[in-house]
C-alpha cells in the first residue's frame, strides 16, 4: 500500500508542468501601438520629447560646450580626449562626442515625429490642445534640425517617424533645404502655439525667436534681403509683444533659484533630472572636473568695466580661470537657456548691419545689451565697425552658452578668426552614420 | 611401381596413425555463477575449423587428437582454452566477462559509464582542485579542462571572470556556459546596480567549490543538446559531495596565505625628481609613491569542515566553510560563509528520496573600478609624485587632477552583501523491470544588497555634500523536472537506454534603487538621514521556460554506441510565432578496443572513436527583444514622459548552432597513458545581432537574426602515469586551439569601435579584432607621432585604419606534473595563453605623454628637440593605434605545491585517518613581454566584443599559502 502511495505521489508530481510560465509581459515598457492613444499618451510623449533635449549630446552638455570649445572661447583642460579632438581640427569622424550630438538630435526628432503622425487620430483633444501640442512638437523638430545644421551642414531631413525598417536610410539635404524645412515647421508652430509662458516649454515667441535666428542664418547664407527683413520682424515681434524684459542684473540670469523674465525658452533641470554642467566647468579645487576652461583670448577681449567678465569667469586658488555660469555642483539644477531676450536684440542688430540698415537702430540695439553690462554706448559708427561690435557683444553676452561657433560660421569669419581651413568649418558626418546609411555622403575634407 | 606402393603404404600408415590418436571427448558446459547448463557455447579445436556447439543440456561431443586444445567461447563470457591431454571428459564452467566500462559519470539527467560516452565530455574531480587558493568555481577550474577558457579579467576579489567554451557561440547573446549544480541550473552573471564599470560582482562567486565532488564538462551537441536552448555554449555539470554508505569521514581543510601585487609588474612611474625634470618645475618636499600608499600584503584564508556519513539506507553530507580574501588594493575584500547539507535516503528498496540545501552569506568590499574618476587604482597610477597624501593640517590633499585615492579607500563605504540559498529535493523510483522515474525540484535564490556612501571627506562626496546609494536585487530561479528512464540489456549484446522528460523554469528578478545627497555629516551613512532624494526606482522582470526532451542510446556489445537526443524549448523571450525551438543531436562511437584485432594488441587498453552532430540553441538575449516598445522614465520638469526605445521585429527567433566533431580516446599500457583528442566545427547561424541602423533614424540598432559565425578547433588532454612505485610521477597536459570567424553580418556592415581599444566585429575576421591607425613612430623633426596614410590621400582620417591586432588566442594550455615520494607530494601547474593581442589603454594616458597624469619613466626619453630619434613623442595624441597593441602571450607558473602526508601509524595514535600539510604558491611568476600589469586582462568583464583591453585594471596577485588537510 505504501508503495502505491509513493508511486501515485511521484506520478502526480510529473503532471505539474507550467505552460503559464511562458506568459510574461514587460514591466517597464508599453507596446509601441498602445503608447500614444489618448490625450495622456500625447502628453507623456511630449514630455519625453522635451526630455530628449536634456541629453548629454544636447543641452545637458555638448550643445553648451562644443559651441565654445570648437571655437575660441573654451580650451580643453580635462581628461576626456575626445574634447581635445574637437578643439584641434580636423575632428576624426569616429569621435564619440559628435556622434552623440547627432544621435541625440535624431532621437528627439523621431520622438516628435511619432506624436505628429498620431495627433490627428487622438479622440479626446480639443482643437486648441491639439494645436498647442502640434506646435510644441514642430518647434522641437525645427530646433533639432537647426542645431544639427549648425555643426554638420546639410543633414537628412526627417519628417516621418521610424516605425519599422522600411525606408530607414535617407539622403542629405542641402543647407538651404534644411533651413526651409525649419522655417516651414516654425511658421506653423508660431501660429498654433499659445502666448502663455510655460516653465521650460515652448510658446509662440519661442517659435519666433528661433525663426529670427534661422532667417538670419539663411540671409547670411544666400544674401536674400527678404530674409534679413523677416529676421528683423520676428525678433521685433518677440521684443515688443513677448512681454519679456532685459533683466537688470546679469548675474541674476544664472541663479537657478531666480525666475528669469528674460527667458524665452529654457531647459529646466531639477535634482532628479539634473545636468553636470557645473561639474564640467568648475575647477578641481572646488570639486569640479575642470574639463574646459575659458581661453585667455576670451578673457582679454572683454572691455574694462564689463560686468559680464566677472559674472562669467572666476579664478580658483591657483589663479586658474573657470566658467561660472553654471554653479549647482551638488544638485545639478542649473537652467540652460535656449533663447533669452538679449539675443533678439543682437539678431536684429546683425541683420540690420549686414543688410546696410539704419546705423542708429543698430547702435540702439547694441546699446541695450552693452548698458545692461555696465558699458557705455558703442563707439562704432559705420557698418564694418558695427559688424564687429555685434560679434563682440555676442561673444561677451553668450560666453559658455554654446553660441560662438555658429556665430562665426554664420558670419563666415570662422576660418580666418580661428586659423583653420575653410572645409573644417563643418564637422565630419559621424562614422557610425556613414557606415550604416547607404545614402549618406561625407563632408568635404573628411 | 614398387616405390609408389611403398609411398602409399607409408601414407596410409601415417594417416591411420593419426586416426589412431583421436579420442572422443565430451562434457558439459555450465555457467560458473549459477551452475546451470549453457547451450550454444562454441567448442572449437584450436588451430582448426573443427568444432561444435553445446546442446540444450550444455553437453558437447567431439573427436579430437589427444594433444589438441579445445577453445570454449560464448558472448559475454571469458574465453577458455583447455588442452585435452588425453582426457575423455572435460567439463567447463564459463565465467562472466566483466566489461570494464570505466567510472560512472553524470551527464544530463542521467549517469553513464565513461567508456560508453559517444559525445565529447571532460571531467575534473576534486583532487585536482584542492590546492588552489582561489576558492570560486571559475577560479578552481582555470586551466584544468581542455576547451574551457577561463580568463580572469582582473584581480578584484569576487570579481567576474569570462568563461568560454570552444570560442563562445555568440556575439550578442551570452557566451557563458550553463552551470548546473545537482541538476538545478544556477543563476550566474552580475546583478549589481551600482556601476563599477567593468568589474562587476559575479553571482558565481557565492558558490562554494569546497563542496564539489566533480565537474563534468559537456562540450559538443551530442552531450549538451539535452539542455537545448541554453546549451550552445557548453554545459558544466557540478556534482556536490554526498555521504557514503560505508563509513563516516570527517574532513577539516584549512589554509592561510598572503597575497601581493607583483612588484615587478607595476609600471615604472616617475618619482618627484623625474617629474620635475619632465615638467621643468622645481617642486620640492614631496615624493609620494601612490601605488605603495594604496596597496598592501593581503591575507586570504579558507577553512572548511565536512562530515560524510551514512548507512546502507541513508547518506549524509554536512559542511561548513569560510573563505576570505582581502584585496591587494586596500579596502577591497571578499568574505564568504557557507554551509551545506546533502541527504539521500532509501524509503523502500526501489524508492530513494533526498535533497540538499546550501546557504551562503558573502560580503564584498569594493572600490570603484577602472572606468571612473574615483577609482583608487587608476588614480594611484595617474597622480604625479609631487602631490602629498595629506595636507599640513591633516586633511586629504585634493590638488591633483584626480581624487585622492587614499581618501577614497579610507573614507568611502562600498559594500555588497549577498544571501544565497540553493537547494533541491528529489524522488527516484527504480523499478526492477528497468524503469526509473526521477522527479526533481530546485530553487536558487539570490539576494544582493549594495550600499555605497561617499562622505564629504572624499572628493566625490564633497561635490554632493555626501552621496548615498542603496540598491537591492532579488533573483530567483525555480526549476522542476520529471524524467522517466528505461534501461534494458538483451544478453549484454543489445543494450538500450531511453529517457524522456519534462521540465520548466521560472525566473524572477526584482530590484530597487535609491540615490540621495545632502547628508548632515560623515557619520550618517544611510539615506534615511539625507535631505535630497536624487533618484529612486524599482523594477520587475519575469521569465519562463517549458521544455520537453528525450534521449535514446543503443550499443551493440558495448562496441558500437549510438546516441540520439532531442529537446524542445519554449521560452517567454520570443513572440507567439517562434516560441518553441527544437534541438536534435546524434552521435556514434566505436570502441575499437573491444574488437578482436585490437584486443590482441596488449599495449592498447582503450581505443574509442567518436563522432557527433547536433543543434543547440542560445536564449541569452533581452527578454522582449521582438516587440516595438516605448519606455517610461523620460521625465521632464517633474512630469512623467515616455519615448520609443525599440523597433519591432516579429520574426525574431532563437540562435542555433550546428555543432559537429570527431574525437578519439586512446589508452595505452593499461591506461598508463591516456589521450583524449577532439576536433570540432561549430557554426552559429541566425546570430542575434544588433544590426546597426542609421543614427538619423532615431534608433541605433535593431536586434535581428542576421549573422553567422564559426568556431573550429582542436583539443586534447594527455594524462600519463610516468613512474609508479616509491617515486611516482604523473603528468596531465591539456591543450586547446580555437579559431573563430564571423562569416556573415547584415549587408557586411561591421559593428565598430566598441570599448576603449576599438574592438570590431566584421566579416571574415575573428570577433573583436582591434582596428586602428598604424603608428610608424616619431618624426625626428617635429616630435609628433607619424601614422601610415593607407589610402594615400594626404591626410590621416578614419579611412586610414586597419586591423592591428586580435585578442583571441592562438592556443591555451595547462600542464600539471605531480610527484610523490614517501609521503611527500609535489606538483606544479603551468598555464599559458599564447597568441593574443592586448590593447594597453593605460599607456595612452601614462605614456602619451599627456599633460596631467603621472608618466612612466620611459617618457624621460621623449623627443625634446629636432634631431632626437626616439619612440616616445613630444606630446601624445589620442589616436588608437598600433602603438598600444602588445602581444599578450604569457606562461604563468600558476601553482606550485609541496605537501607531506603524515604516516598512518603515527596518526592512528591520535585517532586521525589522514593528515597532510602543504605549502602552495599561486601565480608565482609570469613570463610575458606584455608591459602592463597583467597579461590576463579585460576591463570590460565578460563582454563578448570588448576583449583584451587593459585600462588601469586591477592585476592578479601572487599568493603564498600554507594549509592542512585532516581526515578523521
Amino acid at each position: 500500500m505504501k508503495k502505491i502511495l509513493y508511486l501515485l505521489t511521484a506520478l502526480s508530481l510529473s503532471f505539474i508542468s507550467c505552460n503559464k510560465v511562458l506568459d510574461v509581459s514587460p514591466v517597464d515598457s508599453v507596446s509601441a501601438d498602445a503608447a500614444i492613444k489618448d490625450k495622456v499618451g500625447v502628453q507623456r510623449a511630449l514630455t519625453g520629447s522635451y526630455n530628449a533635449l536634456q541629453s548629454v549630446g544636447l543641452y545637458s552638455r555638448n550643445a553648451i560646450a562644443i559651441g565654445d570649445l570648437s571655437a575660441d572661447n573654451l580650451t580643453w583642460t580635462g581628461t576626456m580626449l575626445e574634447y581635445g579632438q574637437i578643439e584641434n581640427k580636423p575632428i576624426p569622424s569616429e569621435n564619440s562626442i559628435i556622434e552623440g550630438m547627432w544621435a541625440a538630435s535624431y532621437d528627439g526628432i523621431n520622438r516628435v515625429n511619432n506624436i505628429l503622425v498620431k495627433l490627428p487620430s487622438i479622440p479626446d483633444l480639443t482643437p486648441e490642445e491639439s494645436d498647442a501640442y502640434e506646435g510644441e512638437a514642430l518647434f522641437i523638430r525645427a530646433l533639432l534640425h537647426y542645431y544639427l545644421s549648425g555643426y554638420f551642414g546639410g543633414v537628412p531631413i526627417r519628417i516621418q517617424p521610424t516605425l519599422d525598417l522600411s525606408n530607414i536610410d535617407i539622403a542629405r539635404s542641402t543647407l538651404t533645404q534644411v533651413y526651409d524645412q525649419v522655417i516651414t515647421d516654425l511658421t506653423a508652430a508660431k501660429a498654433k502655439l499659445p502666448g502663455d509662458k510655460l516653465d521650460g516649454r515652448a510658446n509662440t515667441f519661442s517659435a519666433s525667436a528661433l525663426l529670427a535666428k534661422v532667417y538670419l542664418a539663411k540671409f547670411q547664407l544666400t544674401g536674400e534681403k527678404a530674409m534679413a527683413d523677416l529676421a528683423i520682424s520676428e525678433a521685433g515681434r518677440v521684443i515688443t509683444e513677448g512681454g519679456y524684459s532685459i533683466v537688470p542684473s546679469f548675474t541674476g540670469l544664472f541663479d537657478p533659484a531666480t525666475p528669469s523674465a528674460e527667458s524665452i525658452f529654457e531647459i529646466v533641470y531639477d535634482v532628479q533630472n539634473y545636468n553636470r554642467l557645473a561639474q564640467y566647468f568648475y575647477s578641481r579645487d572646488l570639486s569640479g572636473r575642470y574639463e574646459f576652461a575659458p581661453t585667455t583670448g576670451l578673457i582679454q577681449s572683454f572691455e574694462v568695466g564689463d560686468v559680464r567678465l566677472n559674472a562669467s569667469v572666476a579664478y580658483d586658488a591657483k589663479a586658474r580661470p573657470y566658467g561660472i555660469k553654471y554653479n549647482d555642483i551638488s544638485g545639478g539644477a542649473d537652467r540652460v537657456y535656449v533663447f533669452r531676450l538679449a539675443e533678439m536684440y543682437l539678431i536684429r542688430a546683425e541683420a540690420l548691419a549686414y543688410s546696410d540698415g539704419d546705423i542708429t537702430s543698430i547702435q540702439a540695439d547694441i546699446d541695450v545689451i552693452r548698458n545692461r553690462a555696465g558699458l557705455e554706448n558703442t563707439k562704432a559708427a559705420d557698418i564694418p565697425g558695427l559688424k564687429i561690435a555685434v560679434q563682440n557683444e555676442c561673444r561677451h553676452e553668450f560666453a559658455f552658452e554654446g553660441h560662438r561657433w555658429s556665430d562665426l560660421v554664420r558670419t563666415k569669419t570662422a576660418a580666418s578668426l580661428l586659423g583653420i581651413d575653410e572645409k573644417y568649418t563643418l564637422f565630419p558626418i559621424p562614422l557610425a552614420e556613414m557606415q550604416t546609411n547607404s545614402l549618406m555622403k561625407p563632408n568635404d575634407g573628411y | 611401381m614398387r616405390k609408389t606402393t611403398l609411398l602409399l603404404l607409408m601414407f596410409t600408415f601415417f594417416i591411420s596413425s593419426l586416426w589412431a590418436q583421436t579420442i572422443p571427448v565430451s562434457g558439459t558446459v555450465t555457467s560458473a555463477t549459477d551452475n546451470l547448463p549453457m547451450p550454444g557455447v562454441t567448442v572449437q579445436v584450436k588451430g582448426s575449423q573443427k568444432g561444435t556447439i553445446t546442446d540444450i543440456n550444455g553437453t558437447y561431443k567431439l573427436d579430437v587428437a589427444s594433444n589438441a586444445t579445445l577453445v570454449f567461447t560464448f558472448i559475454g563470457m571469458k574465453l577458455q582454452e583447455i588442452p585435452v591431454d588425453g582426457r575423455k571428459t572435460i567439463n567447463v564452467g564459463m565465467e562472466e566477462e566483466r566489461v570494464d566500462l570505466g567510472e560512472v559519470v553524470v551527464v544530463g539527467y542521467s549517469t553513464t559509464s565513461k567508456k560508453l560516452i559517444s559525445g565529447s565530455v571532460g571531467t575534473v574531480n576534486e583532487n585536482e582542485l584542492k590546492n588552489i587558493p582561489m576558492r570560486t568555481i571559475d577560479g578552481v577550474l582555470q586551466g584544468k579542462a581542455a576547451g574551457v577558457s577561463i580568463v580572469q579579467n582582473s584581480g578584484t576579489p569576487g570579481g567576474q571572470n569570462s568563461i568560454k567554451m570552444r570560442g563562445g557561440s555568440s556575439i550578442n547573446a551570452s557566451n557563458q556556459p550553463l552551470i548546473v549544480i545537482d541538476g538545478v541550473p544556477t543563476i550566474t552573471g552580475s546583478f549589481g546596480q551600482i556601476g563599477y564599470s567593468g568589474q562587476e560582482i559575479d553571482a558565481m562567486s557565492d558558490l562554494n567549490p569546497n563542496d564539489i565532488e566533480s565537474f563534468t564538462i559537456l562540450k559538443d551537441a551530442s552531450a549538451t543538446a539535452i539542455y537545448g536552448s541554453r546549451a550552445s555554449n557548453g554545459v558544466i555539470l557540478i556534482t556536490t559531495k554526498k555521504g557514503n554508505t560505508q563509513k563516516t569521514n570527517v574532513n577539516l581543510n584549512t589554509s592561510y596565505g598572503w597575497q601581493t601585487m607583483p612588484a615587478e609588474r607595476i609600471p615604472d612611474l616617475m618619482n618627484a625628481a623625474q617629474w620635475n625634470e619632465f615638467k621643468g618645475t622645481d617642486i620640492q618636499g614631496t615624493d609620494t609613491d601612490w601605488m605603495k600608499e594604496i596597496t598592501q600584503v593581503a591575507p586570504t584564508s579558507n577553512t572548511e569542515l565536512s562530515v560524510s556519513s551514512g548507512n546502507d539506507k541513508t547518506r549524509l553530507f554536512i559542511s561548513g566553510s569560510y573563505y576570505g580574501q582581502d584585496g591587494t588594493v586596500r579596502a577591497t575584500s571578499f568574505d564568504r560563509y557557507s554551509g551545506r547539507i546533502n541527504v539521500d535516503h532509501k524509503l523502500l528498496p526501489e524508492l530513494t528520496i533526498g535533497g540538499g540545501v546550501s546557504m551562503t552569506y558573502s560580503k564584498n568590499n569594493r572600490v570603484e573600478g577602472d572606468q571612473t574618476l574615483y577609482g583608487p587604482l587608476p588614480n594611484a597610477l595617474s597622480i604625479p609624485a609631487i602631490y602629498p597624501v595629506y595636507n599640513q593640517d591633516g586633511t586629504y590633499n585634493e590638488d591633483s587632477p584626480y581624487a585622492n585615492p587614499v581618501a577614497i579607500i579610507n573614507e568611502t563605504v562600498n559594500v555588497a552583501y549577498t544571501n544565497r540559498n540553493n537547494g533541491n529535493i528529489y524522488l527516484e523510483y527504480k523499478c526492477r523491470n528497468g524503469f526509473t522515474f526521477t522527479s526533481k525540484w530546485g530553487a536558487d535564490i539570490y539576494n544582493l544588497r549594495e550600499h555605497e556612501y561617499d562622505p564629504i571627506t572624499t572628493a566625490q562626496g564633497l561635490k554632493y555634500n555626501g552621496l548615498g546609494i542603496e540598491g537591492t536585487s532579488y533573483v530567483s530561479n525555480l526549476v522542476g523536472s520529471n524524467v522517466l528512464q528505461y534501461v534494458k540489456s538483451i544478453d549484454k549484446v543489445h543494450n538500450f537506454e531511453a529517457l524522456a522528460g519534462i521540465s520548466f523554469e521560472k525566473y524572477a528578478r526584482r530590484t530597487t534603487y535609491i540615490e540621495a545627497t545632502n547628508f548632515p555629516n560623515e557619520d550618517f551613512q544611510y539615506i534615511t538621514s539625507a535631505a535630497t532624494i536624487r533618484a529612486a526606482s524599482a523594477y520587475a522582470l519575469d521569465r519562463g521556460m517549458t521544455s520537453y526532451f528525450g534521449q535514446f542510446k543503443y550499443n551493440y556489445m558495448y562496441k558500437y554506441i549510438f546516441t540520439l537526443t532531442a529537446r524542445a524549448d519554449g521560452s517567454s523571450k520570443f513572440g507567439e510565432n517562434n516560441r518553441f525551438g527544437y534541438f536534435p543531436a546524434g552521435s556514434f562511437a566505436w570502441r575499437l578496443s573491444e574488437e578482436p584485432f585490437i584486443k590482441g594488441v596488449s599495449a592498447i587498453s582503450d581505443l574509442k572513436l567518436r563522432s557527433s552532430i547536433g543543434f543547440t540553441g542560445n536564449d541569452g538575449i533581452g527578454d522582449f527583444a521582438s516587440l516595438g516598445l516605448y519606455d517610461g522614465g523620460y521625465n521632464y520638469n517633474q512630469q512623467a514622459g515616455i519615448a520609443p526605445t525599440q523597433l519591432p521585429n516579429p520574426d525574431l527567433k532563437w540562435e542555433t548552432t550546428l555543432q559537429t566533431g570527431f574525437g578519439i580516446d586512446l589508452g595505452l599500457f593499461n591506461d598508463r597513458i591516456s589521450l583524449i583528442a577532439d576536433v570540432y566545427y561549430n557554426r552559429t547561424s541566425d546570430l542575434l545581432l544588433a544590426r546597426p541602423l542609421a543614427l538619423s533614424s532615431g534608433f541605433t540598432n535593431i536586434t535581428a537574426n542576421i549573422g553567422e559565425m564559426e568556431n573550429k578547433g582542436v583539443e586534447f588532454v594527455l594524462n600519463t602515469d610516468n613512474l609508479k612505485g616509491d617515486l611516482s610521477w604523473t603528468t596531465s597536459f591539456n591543450f586547446s586551439a580555437n579559431r573563430n570567424k564571423v562569416i556573415k553580418m547584415y549587408n557586411g556592415q561591421p559593428i565598430t569601435d566598441q570599448g576603449r581599444g576599438n574592438n570590431w566585429v566584421m566579416e571574415r575576421e575573428p570577433i573583436g579584432v582591434f582596428v586602428g591607425y598604424v603608428c610608424l613612430g616619431v618624426d625626428p623633426t617635429t616630435g609628433n607621432l607619424v601614422y601610415e596614410d593607407l589610402n594615400g590621400d594626404g591626410s590621416i582620417t578614419a579611412d586610414d585604419r586597419k586591423i592591428i591586432g586580435n585578442p583571441n588566442p592562438d592556443f591555451t594550455l595547462g600542464l600539471t606534473n605531480t610527484f610523490g615520494y614517501k609521503g611527500f607530494d609535489f606538483s606544479f601547474f603551468l598555464h599559458s595563453i599564447y597568441g593574443n593581442d592586448i590593447f594597453n589603454g593605460t599607456r595612452i594616458y601614462i605614456e602619451g605623454p599627456t599633460d596631467l597624469d603621472n608618466q612612466t619613466t620611459s617618457v624621460l626619453r621623449r623627443w625634446q628637440k629636432p634631431g632626437d630619434v626616439t619612440d616616445i613623442p613630444r606630446i601624445g595624441d589620442d589616436l588608437k593605434s598600433s602603438r598600444f597593441i602588445e602581444n599578450g602571450s604569457f606562461l604563468r607558473i600558476k601553482n606550485v605545491t609541496l605537501g607531506y602526508t603524515l604516516p598512518k601509524d603515527l596518526l592512528k595514535r591520535i585517532y586521525m585517518k589522514s593528515a597532510r600539510i602543504y605549502v602552495s604558491g599561486q601565480n608565482l611568476y609570469t613570463f610575458t613581454t606584455y608591459s602592463g600589469m597583467d597579461p590576463e586582462v579585460n576591463y570590460a568583464s565578460t563582454d563578448n566584443i570588448i576583449m583584451g583591453t587593459d585600462f588601469f585594471t586591477y592585476p592578479q596577485s601572487r599568493i603564498i599559502l600554507v594549509g592542512l588537510n585532516i581526515g578523521f
